[in-house]
């Protein structure tokens, strides 16, 4: 890192802060997730964000959505209580649904923007795979607390995150939220479902 | 399966209770050294989701992964002498406690001390007896 790199990762990180604050700890107990899983009727479609991917790539949401059909679930890479499992859940998952249909996609998507850099979110990936269709994105600091609304995925206790999965079609709505860590054969069976229409 | 020992049996006998709680915590070096090993993760730990048949990765499965820290940043409960020996309501059940054997139905089968099941968060552990009593030997000695 340069130094004149500093004050905008300062910036970052106090912006971060900020969004981590807002999207917790001065959500009313009210709005925090208890398992609200179940289908989504109607889709519903996401808040604008934009993201930037594992591989540095910026690109909205909907962009990375759009034509495919995609279970997510948030993460953060610092995480050691249930990001691992999920991550193993997801590895367990992804190599078992296998490569068809190909416009299928595994999104880890992190809570955690000021650490979690694009070589964070690579590193993520690399403990569970290589898997080519599984990738790992970071929402911009002021986006996130319109994402977890939208997910409804505010959790209490250190991990602060659901560990649900959450499922987008094609047009890149949310049309299902799993329970909190989902089988992995049902996990497959609603993706699957989900790609056949 | 050892004899319930009830909250109330506790403060009829409380003389047998302290009987019980000096015998289990008589551990040899060798057992805490175990059980600290297990803790930390530097020996293996076989473990699965609740309602889940594969095997969990190492790094998602090491009890200092939620139980050491400070709050808030620590996911899971303390686990210490105090905190486990000592006898509290558990989500506004009966006070209870944990012994040995209660521990180790709670790392294998996910069932507390006042017979609530554990969040899925906890992964089960197929611990063996030695492997179970030296984790809780080890314990035993944190503060």
């Amino acid at each position: 890192m340069t130094t004149t790199q500093l004050p905008r990762r300062t910036l970052l990180l106090a912006a971060a802060s900020a969004a981590a604050a807002a999207a917790t700890t001065l959500a009313p107990r009210s709005a925090r997730a208890h398992n609200s899983a179940g289908v989504v009727q109607p889709p519903a479609r996401p808040p604008a964000a934009q993201l930037t991917l594992d591989d540095g790539r910026a690109s909205p949401l909907h962009d990375v959505l759009a034509g495919r059909v995609t279970a997510l679930q948030l993460i953060f890479t610092r995480c050691r209580a249930t990001c691992p499992i999920q991550g193993a859940l997801f590895a367990r998952a992804v190599h078992a649904f296998g490569d068809r249909p190909a416009d299928a996609q595994w999104l880890s998507l992190s809570i955690d923007p000021a650490y979690d850099d694009p070589p964070a979110l690579r590193a993520w990936l690399a403990r569970f795979g290589p898997f080519p269709r599984w990738r790992a994105a970071r929402p911009a600091p002021q986006d996130l607390p319109a994402l977890f609304d939208f997910l409804n995925a505010r959790n209490g206790g250190a991990d602060n995150h659901t560990a649900q999965v959450y499922f987008f079609d094609r047009a890149g709505n949310l049309v299902m939220r799993s329970i909190d860590f989902p089988p992995v054969d049902i996990i497959v069976r609603d993706l699957r479902s989900l790609a056949a229409r | 399966m050892p004899t319930e020992i009830t909250s109330r049996g506790r403060s009829a006998r409380p003389w047998l209770w302290t009987v019980v709680m000096l015998a289990s915590a008589q551990a040899s070096p060798g057992e805490a050294t175990l059980g600290q090993a297990l803790f930390t993760g530097a020996r293996p730990l076989a473990a699965h989701v609740a309602g889940q048949d594969f095997a969990l990765p190492q790094d998602a499965v090491a009890c200092t992964n939620c139980h050491q820290g400070q709050p808030p940043n620590v996911f899971g409960p303390p686990l210490t002498r105090a905190t486990l020996t000592r006898a509290r309501a558990r989500r506004g059940g009966p006070a209870s406690v944990y012994d040995d054997a209660r521990f180790c139905r709670a790392l294998r089968d996910g069932i507390d001390p006042a017979l609530v099941v554990i969040p899925q968060t906890m992964p089960r552990y197929a611990f063996s007896d030695p492997q179970c009593r030296a984790l809780w030997a080890f314990l035993l000695t944190r503060s």
